[in-house]
């Protein structure tokens, strides 16, 4: 089916970019530089066939619950003032672009207009011009448009907002009219930057909020999505109905989307989605642990659908305090890095799933990849060594700090031993999320542990080691680093921007305060009953699903 | 954590005290030892609990393994000649955990119920003998303590403390000094009033004196009985803290910790989360009957029935 | 009687208000707070955090929080959840339901495998049934409820695919569905107060059959089972009723680990998750909640026995 015909509802007399290709794959010179100049001004229309080809549906089925589970308890349903991961409620909102895989392997992600149509980049790089979808209204009947859009972009930029660190750089917004939005931004910006905004980019109604408050839109969330709220159930469950007069058209010409009603059930933990998804009860999870993956893929009712170029480490992002005693010292960083096997904790935590990693957050297919820019490898005698060089013939005593899960505990008891074997006296900390999140705010641990993701471009990946980067816990910080980072940002030239990535691991990789053990690849445990499943942004897009029987 | 069993014979309200306490010592214990063991169950349980015992006492010396060394080469085998009962999802051995396992079970299980006694028996004998307005504040501390669902307090108090063993027996002592409390006051009151405490006291026995010498012997079957179902509370408790996740301190084997990871792997080691609750049953098992045993031997109305 | 449940009543009193004391003192003994709580994998932005912070007035010096939350309770302002926004109030109206429709099915289990048991090894102490329900008795005592949970999953979920896991429906929605549901929780919560009450009701029994009375029915010429249910029974109930008072009583810490494994949402694992949440509202009311149960149910289990048991007097 032809991807226009999902557009048919907007009047779009000049549908010039409904996505930008970002290729991230690892393509060859001339495919990176012939991606680099189409992305430049946005105004290439690419091929969109990937994209219906990797959806596509030849006969999709109408009608059917959509029931998926989530490991997580969500706090609220308003997607600015919580980060919420569950994928049926991403149904309830559109974003304004959105990043999904082309089901192209020189280009396999993408970024598509969902309520914006096209977009365009100011000569100067300082500001960025978004013509909006029109025609689109909002569950409550209230119209999307310009207004609105700006009114979207201050209270994600508010205080109270989870996101909005995540585009600090944008000063403001603006509406030019009806249907142009215009961010302006504090420092020259380019095309990486949309993957920041297509990730806080989830657009709410300004008529419920302003009607009824924030807290009451927590519970009950008005957006432009496929589909309307209908019940939540705080830590037990979400329900959502089909938006009969959703904009974006199904393969069969009918709106999205193909289910009649979809369900959420929360804090259902790993283990037991498991059991559900093989039982029928549910039809999908997020991003199953390592050692789940064996047993569903041997079973034939299920897929593991994976992003491009998209991978997780289980609990095994390594975070050294390069502040603290005795980790101050360089060889002592580079000792527990000696330490660290990083074949036995992949066996170990995912046997045949979980991959050796050398590489902090670049993996084969994400920009910047050099298979030689590695992190210290293991090699014990070279830390025993190390630690007799720096001082500590006999050792040191340090502590190590974990959130008190039981995967946690486990990831924290192998490292324990490999560092307890060169000489590093390892004492696990368990605490509970709330300490250990106090602790490591205030810096306050010599080693902590915990999972992190990878994404195909740095750029999405770079609050985990930017200064005051939401995602950096361990607070490493180093101003060479962040300052690369922005010039990868305002940088659309792919063969550039990889220079400077690789930059910023050799850096990194030379101050040792970071490490990540292992990884294997993102993904989602689907029921076969399930046809279109897809990502947006690395999690699990339902949008374009259909329920078989 | 099921309080049901420990809640029936410990939970007296202030309209229904404990009868008889007291009787004369020496014959009672010969009496009591003899009824104990009449009772078919009980010299069972405490096989059951010096085995545990002795798992604990031996565990370094007859364990194969380093509890706490994990092969990731061999992870989650099933039971073999080698490993016995097989490997954990770290490629330990659960043999030599359980062994070691059990130092923890039983410190906590013990530990808990020497504190919640001690505690316990100096607030109830106090409170008992003095009375008066500490009395009044004491009690009223105890209900609001009683009316406190335990699991809940216990994980609060764990939560606040690090993962330790000492967290746990804190949290357990705290959750169950009150019914020990209760018991010890409702012996001394009884006791307090009675001829030969007033002949004491008029022939010039000093305070400390007459609560050693003649109250604590006469306020101690209530607690002995109690003490075994104290200790299988303990172990109980224990374990239920650990399942829930506020255990002590990896990679320290106890049973609960080792049930909890175990649970994950369900469906493809099951042995993981058999081995370890099969040890814990037992070894409830074995402190129930030991006190079922002790409350036959020193509650003359049960010791016909049962 | 009236002025017995007189005394009972003001006697609540002080227990509630040292359990309010308790509740207090304790969470605000945890480290951390519901604003930090509220941050997760994703990182904790100073910022949100200041602003959290302020909004939920956990700026405010503890005994003005104290005072401000028995003041509010009083007035029936349980407030509103810090974790989600949630009005407390409606939160126990929805939770307890479901805690309370556990309590009740596993009830019903420990009564059907309980009274029938108690009465034939009774009947027949010293025979070969009483013999082996008395041991069944004493394992089911000593089953530790999160490992019989364990195997009845393994058999019946993994092994076998007869019922699910974990998950809930209300009755009304789907009752074959909610019964299948319900069943491994009751089963394991109904077997560790089967066991315990089949013992109490057993000695109770054989207890009464001895009693003056019952010799003189018997030696009427009533039959052995007429006498059992006429006059023995009345009385040997009185466990009954306390084993019903009691998990009434420990309606919330006895389910916290079924609720947890079996994935239902009810108040014991609000309870839980308020802790971990730092979610003092939702923690003291629900506490106190269970608080009032135990004191209720307490109350109500002394007006039985006196119902039962006309010799019972109070002072």
């Amino acid at each position: 089916m032809e991807d226009t015909s999902r557009n048919a509802t907007g009047p779009t007399p000049r549908e010039v970019s409904r996505r930008t290709a970002l290729g991230f794959g690892a393509g060859t010179a001339a495919a990176l530089a012939a991606v680099g100049s189409g992305v430049q001004f946005a105004t290439a229309a690419p091929s969109t066939r990937e994209i219906a080809a990797h959806r596509a549906q030849a006969a999709p089925v109408r009608g059917g619950e959509l029931v998926v589970s989530d490991e997580k308890a969500i706090a609220s349903l308003d997607p600015h003032y919580e980060s919420i991961p569950d994928p049926v409620h991403g149904l309830l909102f559109d974003r304004l672009i959105a990043s999904r895989p082309t089901g192209d392997e020189a280009e396999p992600w993408a970024i598509e207009g969902d309520l914006a149509e096209s977009w365009a980049f100011a000569e100067d790089g300082l500001s960025l011009s978004f013509t909006l979808r029109q025609g689109v209204t909002f569950h409550d009947g209230s119209p999307w448009d310009a207004e609105t859009a700006k009114w979207n972009f201050d209270r994600i930029k508010s205080d109270l907002s989870v996101l909005g660190s995540q585009i600090a750089f944008v000063d403001s917004a603006e509406a030019v009219d009806a249907s142009t939005l215009r961010l302006t931004f504090s420092e020259v910006t380019a095309e990486p930057a949309l993957l920041q905004i297509a990730s806080v980019s989830q657009m709410v109604s300004r008529v419920a909020v302003e009607t009824n408050g924030d807290e009451a839109f927590g519970r009950n969330p008005v957006g432009t999505g496929p589909c309307r709220f209908v019940e939540w159930i705080p830590d037990d469950s979400l329900r959502l109905e089909r938006n009969p007069d959703y904009w974006q058209m199904g393969d069969d010409g009918q709106p999205l989307p193909y289910f009649d009603t979809a369900r959420s059930l929360h804090a259902v933990d790993l283990a037991r989605a498991s059991v559900e998804l093989r039982s029928g009860a549910i039809m999908a999870y997020q991003f199953p642990p390592a050692r789940d993956i064996p047993t569903l893929m041997g079973d034939p009712n299920i897929a593991f659908v994976t992003a491009p170029a998209t991978f997780r480490a289980d609990l095994a992002r390594i975070m050294i305090n390069m502040e603290s005693e005795p980790f101050s010292n360089k060889q002592l960083r580079q000792a527990a890095h000696y330490a660290l096997d990083e074949a036995g904790f992949a066996n170990a935590m995912g046997p045949g799933i979980m991959e050796p990693h050398h590489h902090l957050w670049w993996a084969p297919g994400v920009l910047g990849y050099d298979e030689s820019i590695r992190t210290i490898g293991y090699d014990p005698d070279q830390a025993t060594a190390l630690l007799t060089e720096a001082g500590f013939p006999d050792g040191i005593d340090i502590r190590l700090k974990i959130i008190n899960r039981t995967n946690d505990r486990q990831a924290a008891q192998i490292i324990k031993q490999m560092l307890d074997q060169v000489g590093i006296r390892t004492e696990i900390e368990a605490q509970e999320r709330v300490t250990f999140n106090e602790d490591l705010a205030e810096g306050l641990y010599q080693i902590a542990i915990i999972g992190t993701s990878i994404q195909p471009d740095p750029e999405s990946t770079s609050a985990n080691f930017t200064t005051g980067g939401l995602a950096n816990w361990g607070k490493y910080s180093n101003p060479a680093v962040d300052a690369l980072v922005i010039e990868g940002r305002q940088s659309s030239d792919r063969a550039a921007r990889a220079a400077i990535y690789q930059e910023i691991q050799r850096i990194m990789v030379d101050d040792a305060g970071l490490k990540i053990l292992a990884r294997h690849p993102l993904g989602f445990a689907t029921s076969t009953r399930l046809s279109g499943v897809t990502s947006v942004g690395g999690s699990l897009e339902l949008r374009f699903v259909s329920v078989s029987e | 954590m099921s309080a049901p069993e420990l809640a029936l014979p410990t939970a007296p309200s202030p309209d229904r005290p404990l009868m008889n306490a007291e009787r004369k010592a020496v014959s009672l214990w010969r009496m009591s030892a003899r009824a104990f063991f009449r009772t078919r169950l009980a010299p069972f349980g405490l096989a059951l609990v010096i085995v545990a015992v002795l798992m604990a006492v031996l565990a370094p010396l007859v364990a194969p393994y380093d509890p706490n060394f994990g092969d990731f080469s061999t992870v989650l085998a099933s039971p073999s000649w080698s490993h016995p009962l097989g490997t954990d999802e770290l490629g330990r051995d659960i043999l030599s955990r359980l062994l070691h396992g059990s130092t923890v079970s039983l410190q906590v299980g013990f530990g808990a119920t020497m504190l919640t006694t001690f505690i316990g028996v100096v607030v109830g004998i106090s409170t008992g003998y003095f009375g008066g307005w500490v009395d009044e504040v004491v009690m009223r501390f105890t209900d609001g303590m009683l009316a406190f669902p335990s699991l809940i307090l216990a994980l609060a108090i764990a939560a606040v403390f690090e993962p330790s063993i000492t967290s746990i027996l804190l949290a357990i002592a705290i959750v169950s000094f009150s019914t020990m409390a209760r018991l010890a006051r409702a012996s001394t009151l009884m006791v307090r009033e009675q001829e030969y405490i007033e002949a004491a006291r008029a022939s010039g026995a000093s305070t400390p004196r007459l609560i050693v010498f003649h109250i604590l012997p006469n306020c101690l079957s209530p607690v002995i009985v109690q003490f075994a179902l104290l200790a299988s509370y303990g172990i109980l408790a224990e374990a239920s803290l650990s399942f829930l996740g506020v255990g002590v301190r990896p990679p320290q084997a106890s049973w609960g910790g080792m049930l909890q990871s175990g649970y994950q792997y369900l469906e493809i080691a099951p042995w993981l989360s058999i081995v370890p609750g099969l040890t814990i049953f037992l070894t409830v098992l074995g402190f129930n009957l030991v006190g079922d045993g002790l409350r036959a031997a020193f509650n003359p109305k049960i010791r016909g029935g049962a | 009687m009236q002025a017995f449940l007189l005394r009972r009543l003001a006697l609540t009193v002080p227990v509630l208000f040292v359990v309010s004391l308790i509740v207090f003192v304790l969470t605000n003994w945890l480290p951390g707070d519901a604003a930090l709580a509220r941050f997760g994998e994703e990182g904790i932005d100073q910022r949100r955090y200041d602003a959290l912070v302020a909004e939920m007035g956990l700026d405010d010096p503890a005994p003005v929080r104290y005072v401000r939350w028995v003041a509010d309770t009083v007035t029936g302002d349980f407030g509103v959840s810090t974790r989600n926004q949630q009005p407390v109030s409606e939160l126990i109206a929805t939770r307890f339901p479901v805690t309370l429709q556990l309590a009740v099915t596993s009830l019903l289990v420990s009564l059907v495998i309980a009274i029938p048991a108690g009465v034939i090894s009774a009947m027949r102490p010293g025979s070969p049934v009483d013999k082996v329900v008395t041991v069944l008795a004493v394992a089911g005592v000593a089953m530790p409820s999160f490992w019989l949970a364990m195997l009845l999953i393994l058999l019946f979920s993994l092994r076998l695919s007869w019922l699910p896991p974990s998950g809930w429906v209300y009755f009304t929605e789907d009752p074959l569905q909610a019964l299948k549901l319900l069943i491994m929780p009751s089963l394991v919560l109904g077997t560790a107060s089967a066991a315990s009450l089949m013992r109490h009701l057993r000695s109770s029994l054989i207890e009464e059959l001895r009693t003056s009375y019952v010799t003189v029915a018997q030696s009427k010429g009533l039959s052995n089972r007429r006498v059992v249910f006429r006059h023995a029974f009345k009385n040997a109930m009185i466990p009954v009723v306390t084993m019903i008072g009691l998990q009434i009583g420990n309606l919330l810490g006895g389910s916290v680990i079924v609720e947890t494994m079996f994935g239902l949402p009810g108040l014991s694992r609000a309870t839980v998750d308020a802790i971990l949440s730092r979610d003092l509202p939702v923690l003291q009311a629900t506490v106190l909640f269970a608080a009032v149960l135990v004191v209720v149910a307490n109350l109500l289990t002394d007006v039985c026995y006196a119902a039962l048991n006309p010799r019972i007097r109070y002072a």
